[in-house]
């Protein structure tokens, strides 16, 4: 049996504070991730003020047809004399809410069943990952066509279609996080106590699993744009004339022959928005990380 | 005298191999057959080394294992017969106080919600009533009602045992199981832990199952005391009685294994030691367990299981002493002709 | 330079008794803090001495600061660590792993943690005389086994093609010890060896320390929290508390008529001598940093007067024939020990 006292002293290992506290100052200290955390507040910022901006996504300018950047239009008009600023904030509101769609489904399947079948174990989770291992093992983008196939175009489908292929993603962190969890000398005591199962997986082993479970939301907020984006060029996104970053990237890339230069602002803002997603989603992991040392 | 909880023959088997198609290699009996008997407000000491099972009768008395065979009665009802719901009220009666400290209180939870917990059992309380609640059980160990809003990495190893123990006192349970309770403190927290059992148990008429591989901390608590090797009761009996005259030979290497605080006391001790390792791979071979490490085996050790028999201080399962049964050869679960 | 009174550092044993190691006033600290405060000690050729104390005491730094493992943050202060006429503080890097391990070895509370679980034992013991002995590959694995079979491991020759996972604790100790004992060292530093230990194995494994100890001439410095291990296997004693050294002796005058109030402590609180309770000692350790002035132990100690805090420090004083006491009242108390 192991009865190992501590006898080394080390004087650095100081009263640690409550778990938030220190993600959040480790958070802070991670330049490169605040500045990511700025730039989705600005997209946030974006996607609930758009109507009060002045953005006008859909007015056609007719004196302005495939133009660069100009003191009317800041970034230029697409084939149909719509302004490209406008309809990148437009767009901002449409990714957002898809964004919202998609993992709502993927986080709000995947997440409750990962941890219950993480926790319960047995035949239930072997049975259940395995169904998720094969969804994940199908191809993204081919399952994501599919199920649009079967749904119809339209943007809510797509993100549909977005969601079912990230749940596995979700199930997986979650189930593992409730696998280790299911071994914590609390999650005994708690049982000991008499609590349910629901009780145990709702106050007990969610708390554990939500730090990797917010890292794995962040970087799927990236994924998701990016998909959207993938789907969009495909025409399997956003019907006209409504504007999405993916449906734009589409229309010039269509142009690209008279003007190479429209393609270049949606996928910008593209890439931004995914880098961010991701270097935002490191920032927490390594906050998180920092913070799960317990006291000896 | 009452008896609070009672185990008849717990047997507890545990897979540690499995092949691809989950179906067991390898299992260890952690626990072969033990019975024991727990009065009202009685300490029960429960002795032995790793692999004695010691903790898994602890378990299994508190229902975080379902035994094997044998049952557990608490106040005289068979747990096993009862419904989930049932059992689940039951758990009031019977708590747990866990060796480590630092793993068994949720460092997320608040030292009050963690104490709170077991009150959700006894649905008549609300907020509030919990509240004070805790606040009482937090003074009562030591601590105080303020404490309730801090979190466990606040607190020293001694102070979360004793938050550990405000927990399982909170139902008024009638036995308090506590597995190896200071084995992961430091020496200068064991006693505040200890003489808080000790004053609990007094006041509350509390019956404790106290294990422990520590004989002296077994010796100084412990009315009666149990001492399990490799899964069985070996010897039973008053405590300090059997630890200064044991029957059996295994508690008798047990007591001349413990280092003793006198060097004057050095040279006077001798004492046969023990071949080889309890954890060595082992066999399950017919006869006693002891048989093969035992320094005054005979041939018919090897052969007959010896059944506990009474003693001068208790029981003993030991050829050598006396009984008033002649051992059964045991072949194949069949009793032989003699 | 930290003052000292006469006796402090000087053999507490006469005779042809060598000093193998002699530590003289060994500070420590760590990140500005102190941990260690001047700590002196003699280990007597083929002898035993305890280092007791409880967590917090800083008795385990000592021990590693001896062989300058010291870890990240800290540093010696001051103090000596004399060796074969040479003083280890002092010492280069290179000379220090030289000695570490040949000279003077080493052994843990964990035993298994010092085993690399990938490699076979035989195969890690033979990295030890390889290094330390440029012994070649087979008789390396000749060395290793010779000396597993001195831990009294039977069949030893089999068993070194074991892994460790296939070693029980109390054998793995035996590793340990083996290894520790590869380069015939002069001195043992045995840190908690049995702690983690069941009884029954901790009474073999010091057992065979005592035997190895006297086949092998080897002195052996014990580190122990545990007073009736100390008892078991110490000649001499020091006892620990809040950096200092506070009390030195013979092991029958530690326990049969000490004289600092915190032995005594340590001997109440023993649990044979409870009746039914734990002795309680009232008040907590210190920690480094927070150490008050004065005696250290005053605020926990039932003869303390005010002038035991009243000196900024409480100097080291001879308080009978060869017992030294950190106690600003050691000639006036009578201390009952253990019977």
């Amino acid at each position: 049996m192991s009865e190992a006292t501590v006898d080394v002293f080390d004087p650095r290992r100081v009263k640690r504070l409550a778990g938030r506290h220190r993600v959040w100052s480790t958070f802070a200290g991670n330049k490169v991730a605040l500045v990511a955390l700025g730039v989705y507040g600005v997209f946030v910022f974006l996607a609930i003020f758009a109507p009060w901006l002045g953005a006008h996504p859909n007015d056609v300018d007719a004196s302005a047809f495939l133009k660069g950047p100009s003191a009317d239009h800041l970034l230029g008009t697409d084939q149909l004399g719509r302004d490209v600023l406008s309809r990148l904030i437009a767009g901002c509101r449409v990714d957002l809410v898809a964004v919202l769609e998609a993992l709502g489904i993927a986080a709000g399947i995947g997440i409750p069943v990962g941890l219950f079948s993480g926790y319960v174990g047995g035949w239930v989770d072997v049975a259940v990952a395995r169904v998720a291992d094969a969804v994940l093992a199908f191809p993204s983008l081919i399952l994501a066509i599919g199920i649009v196939g079967i749904l119809g175009p339209g943007l809510t489908q797509a993100m549909v279609a977005v969601g079912v292929v990230l749940t596995p993603r979700f199930f997986r962190v979650a189930r593992s996080c409730a696998l280790a969890a299911a071994r914590e000398g609390f999650v005994e005591a708690a049982i000991a106590d008499g609590c349910t199962t629901r009780r145990i997986l709702f106050r007990y082993v969610l708390p554990e699993a939500s730090g990797p479970v917010l890292v794995q939301t962040t970087y799927s907020i990236g994924y998701v744009i990016a998909a959207e984006a993938s789907l969009g060029f495909l025409g399997l996104g956003v019907r006209p004339p409504q504007a999405s970053w993916g449906s734009m990237i589409a229309q010039g890339f269509a142009v690209v022959r008279q003007s190479s230069y429209l393609v270049i602002p949606p996928s910008l803002v593209v890439i931004v928005a995914v880098s961010a997603a991701f270097l935002l989603g490191d920032g927490l992991r390594d906050a998180i990380h920092s913070s799960t040392s317990r006291r000896q | 005298m009452t008896t609070v909880l009672e185990a008849r023959s717990l047997a507890k088997t545990f897979v540690s191999s499995r092949d691809l198609l989950g179906r067991p290699i390898r299992k260890v009996q952690a626990v072969k057959d033990v019975s024991l008997q727990i009065e009202r407000g009685e300490i029960l000491g429960v002795l032995g080394e790793t692999g004695a099972g010691k903790s898994t009768v602890g378990r299994l008395l508190v229902r975080l294992e379902e035994p094997d065979a044998g049952s557990v009665l608490v106040d005289g009802v068979d747990v096993g017969s009862l419904d989930k719901s049932a059992r689940r009220a039951l758990k009031a009666k019977v708590r747990m106080v866990f060796q480590d400290p630092f793993t068994s209180l949720s460092p997320r939870m608040s030292v009050g919600d963690s104490v709170a917990e077991p009150l959700r059992l006894l649905a008549e309380l609300d907020r509030r009533a919990r509240a004070v609640k805790v606040a009482g059980l937090l003074e009562s160990v030591g601590l105080r009602a303020e404490d309730a809003r801090r979190y466990p990495a606040e607190f020293s190893g001694g102070q979360l045992q004793r938050i550990a123990i405000a927990r399982a006192i909170a139902t008024n349970p009638s036995v308090v199981v506590c597995d190896e309770p200071v084995a992961s403190l430091d020496m200068s927290m064991r006693a505040q832990v200890i003489n808080l059992l000790r004053d609990l148990q007094a006041e509350r008429g509390l019956a404790l199952v106290f294990i422990s591989h520590d004989l002296s901390l077994v010796e100084l608590i412990a009315g009666r005391v149990l001492v399990m090797y490799r899964g069985r009761v070996v010897e039973s009996g008053t405590a300090s009685a059997i630890l200064a005259a044991p029957q059996h030979p295994y508690t008798r290497a047990l007591v001349d294994a413990v280092p003793i605080p006198n060097p004057k006391r050095r040279a006077l001790r001798g004492g046969a030691r023990l071949e080889r390792s309890a954890d060595d791979e082992q066999h399950d071979l017919p006869g006693c367990d002891f048989a093969d490490r035992c320094p005054l085996v005979m041939d018919i050790c090897r052969v007959a299981r010896p059944d506990p028999r009474p003693t001068a201080t208790g029981d003993a399962a030991c050829h050598l002493v006396e009984g008033d049964r002649p051992a059964q050869p045991v072949v194949d679960g069949a009793a032989a002709q003699s | 330079m930290l003052a000292r009174t006469a006796g402090e550092g000087a053999p507490l044993l006469q005779g042809s008794d060598e000093a193998l190691l002699r530590v003289e006033g060994l500070t420590v600290d760590f990140g500005g803090v102190r941990v260690v405060d001047d700590v002196s000690f003699e280990l007597m050729r083929g002898r035993t001495l305890g280092l007791v104390g409880e967590s917090g005491s800083g008795k385990s730094v000592t021990a590693r600061a001896i062989l300058g493992l010291v870890a990240t943050g800290g540093r010696i202060a001051a103090g000596s660590v004399h060796f074969q006429n040479r003083d280890l503080v002092r010492a280069t890097r290179h000379e220090l792993r030289e000695i570490r391990g040949r000279d003077i070895a080493m052994i843990f509370q964990e035993p298994r943690r010092a085993l690399d679980p990938s490699f076979k034992i035989g195969t890690q013991i033979a990295a030890v005389a390889r290094r330390h002995l440029g012994l070649g590959k087979a008789q390396a694995w000749k060395h290793a086994t010779q000396l597993l079979s001195e831990m009294r491991i039977p069949q030893a020759a089999l068993r070194m093609h074991d892994y460790p996972h296939q070693f029980s604790g109390g054998m793995c100790q035996r590793v340990m010890l083996a290894m520790a004992l590869v380069a015939s060292p002069k001195v043992l530093i045995a840190d908690e060896p049995t702690t983690a230990l069941d009884v029954s194995v901790q009474a073999r494994i010091l057992e065979l320390i005592r035997e190895i100890q006297v086949e092998r001439d080897l002195s052996v410095l014990f580190i122990s929290h545990d007073l009736g291990v100390i008892a078991e296997m110490c000649d001499e004693v020091a006892v620990m508390y809040a950096g200092h050294l506070v009390e030195r002796a013979a092991v029958e005058s530690i326990f049969g008529h000490p004289r600092h109030p915190y032995t005594q402590a340590l001997l109440d609180s023993l649990p044979q001598r409870g009746v039914g309770r734990f002795h309680q000692i009232r008040g907590t350790i210190p920690m480094p940093g927070e150490w008050p002035s004065g005696c250290r132990f005053a605020p926990r100690c039932d003869f303390a007067e005010p002038r035991c805090s009243a000196p900024e420090r409480v100097a080291l004083v001879e308080a009978a024939d060869r017992h030294l006491a950190r106690c600003v009242r050691t000639a006036e108390l009578d201390l009952e020990g253990v019977e």
